[in-house]
């Protein structure tokens, strides 16, 4: 079974639509400039050079 | 969030955190004000970072699966009551670890609510990590060295 590699090279896309996720240890974290909530901006660039721990919420209320 | 108990343990290995929402306004302000965030809370509406990171949506089974009752059974035993959801129960989290060298080290896709890596096994991960980074750059001077 062929597997195609999508964008980032996080997840692969299998015959028949099927999308799965890798791991991406070892990759290159992904570029983002996201704002909090008093609109001030925060870049992956503002973490170089140091160790990043991202915690993704599932959903707040 | 369990991992905000363990501030300190990840002040003392240098380590700087973000947390990432998709909600914003008024939810994003309460949750801020209920758990006194120390970290910022970025908001990413657009859900582009997640799903880069291949955070998708979860389905029923994922959400509602044998893996979310054991851990809500887990919390009923230590007297904690999650709250009845507002928001889209079907988001993934996840939490991501990136090295000095913007090397993603640490990868994890919850597969439902109660799949998150513990605290310390996110600290085990770092000092690990970290024991591993200091060994390769103690090691460089002596291979320069013996290769002179």
């Amino acid at each position: 079974m062929k597997v195609v590699k999508a964008e980032h090279g996080s997840r692969d896309v299998m015959p028949g639509g099927l999308v799965f996720m890798r791991s991406m240890v070892g990759q290159p974290a992904v570029p983002f400039t996201l704002s909090d909530i008093e609109e001030k901006t925060y870049s992956l660039d503002d973490y170089r050079d140091s160790w990043f721990l991202m915690v993704f919420h599932r959903h707040l209320g | 969030m369990q991992l905000q108990q363990h501030e300190t343990d990840l002040e003392r290995r240098d380590v700087k955190v973000v947390v990432v929402t998709f909600e914003a306004g008024f939810l994003a302000r309460a949750y801020i004000e209920d758990t006194g965030l120390c970290w910022p809370l970025l908001i990413d509406t657009k859900r582009e970072l997640y799903r880069a990171y291949g955070m998708l949506e979860a389905g029923f089974r994922d959400i509602w699966g044998p893996g979310t009752w054991w851990a809500y059974l887990k919390e009923f035993v230590h007297l904690r009551f999650p709250r009845k959801s507002k928001g889209d129960i079907s988001q993934r989290g996840g939490d991501v670890l990136v090295d000095p060298r913007g090397i993603v080290q640490l990868h994890h896709v919850g597969q439902g609510p109660g799949d998150r890596p513990s605290a310390r096994s996110i600290l085990m991960a770092l000092d690990r990590e970290q024991r591993c980074r200091n060994q390769e750059t103690r090691l460089l001077p002596r291979m320069i060295d013996y290769n002179k």
